[in-house]
């Protein structure tokens, strides 16, 4: 978990990221830094997301078990 | 979302096009990545053509895709992603915007008009033969696998 907080917050350009903490309320968070975490995934963890698994992830620890269930799918 | 996807925009859509394109409030955040894409692919202008508005980037012929929103009445594109063949392996996505209420913190739910643009590429991407990955211009190291 934690090399996953700290590659989303590099990916981010935040310096710290908890997994409590909501995507939404990053003020960085906009389309760019959708894409941008799509594409860290794919390639860090070889997961490949579309914008439509995003609509269910509110959290960080969501992002990370959506992450987790996808490789082992 | 409840969006039409075209390449083209009726004519008497210029102005609101150019809002969109030219004077996004948001565009300072990539302010870098866009006065690259000026520097390597040149101005974008709008070209009346007998089948609408496309739009062109300096002497290359752009793809455009609009995003229209079905229920407003005066048709107005709310989105539009501008993108390049680049080389044979590469698409490259040179401009997106989109209005603010389809933006990511906007007032329509879902997860943001601009990551659906550039979704709506990699489809067209990955039906084209050669083409392996999208670049997204603003910011280089976001590369999408197709």
């Amino acid at each position: 978990m934690n090399e996953f907080l700290k590659q989303l917050a590099e990916t981010l350009e935040i310096s710290e990221i908890k997994e409590t903490d909501e995507l939404k309320a990053f003020p960085e968070w906009d389309s760019l830094a959708v894409l941008s975490v799509i594409a860290m995934l794919d390639a860090n963890y070889r997961v490949n997301l579309r914008a439509a698994d995003f609509n269910a992830v509110k959290s960080v620890a969501e992002l990370f078990n959506l992450v987790q269930s996808k490789k082992r799918a | 979302m409840n969006l039409i996807f075209s390449s083209r925009v009726p004519m008497e859509c210029k102005s609101e096009l150019e809002d969109l394109l030219f004077f996004n409030p948001r565009q300072h955040r990539v302010r870098d990545g866009i006065l690259d894409a000026l520097q390597q692919f040149g101005h974008p202008r709008l070209e009346e053509t007998e089948a609408g508005l496309q739009v062109r980037v300096g002497d290359h012929e752009a793809q455009t895709l609009f995003a229209f929103g079905r229920e407003r009445p005066e048709q107005a594109p709310v989105g539009a992603v501008v993108f390049l063949r680049t080389s044979r392996e590469e698409i490259s996505i040179i401009h997106v915007a989109v209005e603010e209420d389809y933006a990511l913190h906007g007032s329509r739910e879902g997860v943001g008009l601009g990551v659906t643009l550039v979704e709506k590429v990699k489809d067209i991407a990955s039906r084209i033969v050669g083409v392996q990955r999208i670049v997204f211009f603003y910011r280089r190291q976001v590369v999408i696998r197709l």
